[in-house]
Order: C-alpha cells, then structure tokens, then sequence
C-alpha cells in the first residue's frame, strides 16, 4: 500500500474522507440551502459575537457606527514575487498554497518574549495613493531569508498584526485600516 | 537577541510598481453584500456560523470558513444580479463548499506526504505516513469492505463508480461527469446521480468502520 493513498495515512485520514463524503452529499441533497441552515437558536451568542468582530474585522467591514471614512484594506504578502495583492483572489491564494491564513494581533513585546531571537524594523511611506513604498526592497534589506518568518505589521494606531510567513513566502495582512494619506508611513518588523 | 533598525531609503533593484495595496471591496463592502442578498450582515454571519458549528470543532476554523464564505460573497455579489430568494440558504451553501473545499486540500495534503499548514501558533507538525501495525489491519479491512460495496452496486452504477473514484486517494473527480456521461452514453445528470449514491454508499461504510473501532 502507497503511503500516497488515503488508506496509507491512516485513520484520521479516513475520517476526514469520511466528513468530506457527508458534507458532499449533504450539499448535493440540500434543494436550496434552506435544510443546510439548521436551527439558529443554537448558536452560542457570545461566541458568535465574538466570531462576528473577528471576522468583520479581517475582511475590512467597518462596523455600523464605526468610522466610514476609513480606508481598510486586507492584502497579501507575497515575498517570493513582490507582489502585494488584496484581491479575494489573494485570500483564495494564500488557502490553495496551504500558506497563512490567519491574522492575529499580538503586542511587538509578547511577540519578542516568544521565542524570537531577531527582530528587524523599518518603515515604508504611502505613496499619494496609499501604496506600500518599497516594502519589498526592504524585506530583502533585512537578509533574513530563511522560513518561517514572522512578520508584523505595526499602523500608526499602534496596532500591531503579525502573520506567519510560510515556505511560500506568503504572508496574508488583513483588516488594517490605512488612511491614503500622503508622506504617512507604516512600520514593519521582521522577526525570526 | 539583536534588534536593528534600516535606513529608508535603499537600492532600485525591484519594480516598485508592482507593490500596491489595492482594497478587495472598492466600495462599501457591508452595503455591497446586503444589496445583493437583500438581507444583514450580522443575519449572515449567525447563519455561516450555525453551519460551520455543525462541522468544525475548532473555534478558530469556524470563523475562517465564514470569512471566506463572506469573501467569496463579496466577490460574487460584485458581477451578478441579486440573490434574494432565500439568502439565507444561499449563504449556507457557500459555506458548506467553503469547507469541502478546505476538508478536500486538507485530504490532498495528508496524501501528498506531509504538506503543512501554517497558523501563527502552529509549529510544523509532519505526519508519520506510516500507520501503525494494528492499524494497518484493520485499514486493509475497510478497503476490503468498500471494494465490496462497490462491487454491490448495480451494473450501471457500478460503471460509473469505477470511473469517477480513485480508491486510493479517496477522489470522486477522477474523470469527470461530463466525460463519464460521454463515455457511457448518460447524461451528467445520471452521472452525477449516482456519484451521489456511490458516496452515500462509502460514507455508509466509512460511518460503521469508525463505530466499530
């Protein structure tokens, strides 16, 4: 037997085979949706609210009586390329290669205390339209090439958003909310 | 550990025009979504999440399902007309594919050898891709039991079975529908009817396997 083979990985393998086959066939059997959706009331509230801010927050959606004016953008890192791209696109990228897919915050202190032994900090300016000025250049200034990396990404808030830089050289920001606004400037750390 | 800080200006080695930050929703992303599904975000966002309750244990991956369930939205309700019908429902089928479609790369990964998926408090875990003895007896035993399923079925559903399913990597999309349907003289639509019915089979014999265990 191929190790290549789904028998070949094992039980918990088979089960996933298994959990794929149901939900598939729940999908194909489910007329219009309406059977997928189940019984809302049994959603945990304060997990779902709690869910609802995260999520909300990554996709750039600014709550109801929040500050519309914010320019909010979600974007992926590709190292390896040098390309910044914030398309859905990306986010369906980043998942395709297996790469990062999640944003968490975490203060540049508890970052430093986890682990990391090298940390790099620069800023890149906003152009007049709000691009990222020669992030690149200076991701490949710092020398530290090997993977994983962490990468954080500090605003002028002080907010801090950190992501994992995968193999790929993929790194996936989002959430951020970037005003366009000339001669501002962002600051980046890279840490390993 | 060393900290230091570079200067701001550098050499012109790359293509600066290809760094931008471009945002995925141009306009109001909140005002995009419910126009097209005539519904709120925050009634969206208890159905994704009732669906993706049901089929994910961890927290964080529920919330990744529903994030990209309302991407997928997003970039959906930007080219077509309005999906109000039942937006709901809509929704859910978005994000049961949306898991699918995670559960199948998490499977092709596990075949692949040792592919690796990333969070920021994940360490790099490669799988052994050797079962244990014990296990590897009992494993022979279920592939024995879905050969024989198989060869259970009728003829005609039997046929397309074999094309469709990869045993050994657990794909239902070997060949496709439509080239299956051609080869056998079907329509795709009997063809995808009973692919449905082979994987109501398998999942029938996977479900007892994990029971029995």
């Amino acid at each position: 037997m191929s190790t290549n083979e789904v028998f070949g990985k094992g039980p918990e393998a088979i089960d996933l085979w298994r959990r794929l086959l149901e939900a598939e066939i729940e999908l194909e059997e489910a007329e219009d949706g309406a059977d997928l959706v189940g019984n809302l009331d049994e959603v945990d509230a304060d997990e779902l609210a709690e869910a609802q801010a995260t999520v909300f927050t990554r996709l750039g959606i600014v709550p109801r009586q929040g500050n519309s004016d914010a320019r909010v953008a979600a974007f992926l890192v590709d190292l390896e390329n040098w390309r910044i791209d914030a398309s859905a696109s990306a986010l369906a990228l980043a998942r395709d290669v297996g790469s990062v897919a999640k944003t968490v915050k975490v203060p540049v202190p508890e970052l430093l205390a986890d682990g990391y032994n090298e940390v790099v900090q620069f800023e890149c300016d906003l152009d007049e339209h709000g691009r990222i000025c020669d992030l690149a250049m200076k991701i490949t200034a710092t020398g530290l090439t090997a993977r994983p990396l962490t990468i954080a990404l500090i605003e002028p808030n002080g907010i801090v958003h950190t992501a994992r830089v995968s193999s790929r050289g993929l790194a996936r920001f989002s959430g951020l909310a970037i005003e366009p606004s000339p001669g501002a400037s962002l600051r980046f750390e890279l840490c390993r | 550990m060393t900290t230091h800080t570079l200067a701001a200006e550098g050499d012109d080695d790359y293509d600066l025009d290809d760094i931008d930050i471009i945002s995925p929703y141009e306009s109001d992303p909140r005002a995009a979504i419910e126009v097209f599904t005539g519904t709120t975000l925050e009634h969206l966002m208890r159905v994704g999440y009732a669906v993706s309750a049901r089929k994910l244990r961890k927290r964080e991956d529920r919330e990744d399902a529903v994030q990209e369930a309302f991407a997928r939205l997003a970039a959906v309700a930007r080219r077509r007309a309005p999906a109000r019908d039942n937006p709901g429902a809509y929704f859910a089928r978005i994000v049961l594919s949306v898991i699918i479609d995670n559960w199948k790369q998490e499977l092709a990964a596990k075949r692949g050898g040792g592919a690796v998926v990333l969070g920021l408090d994940d360490e790099i875990q490669v799988e052994d891709p050797s079962p244990t003895p014990p296990d590897l007896a009992q494993i022979e035993e279920l592939r024995r039991r879905i050969l024989a399923a198989i060869e259970a079925l009728p003829p005609a559903h039997r046929a397309v079975a074999e094309l469709a399913l990869d045993i050994d990597s657990g794909d239902f999309s070997r060949v496709s529908h439509a080239e299956i349907a051609e080869r056998l003289g079907l329509t795709t639509k009997t063809v995808k009817s009973r692919v449905h019915e082979t994987k109501k089979k398998l999942a029938i014999c996977l479900a007892d396997w994990k029971e029995e265990r």
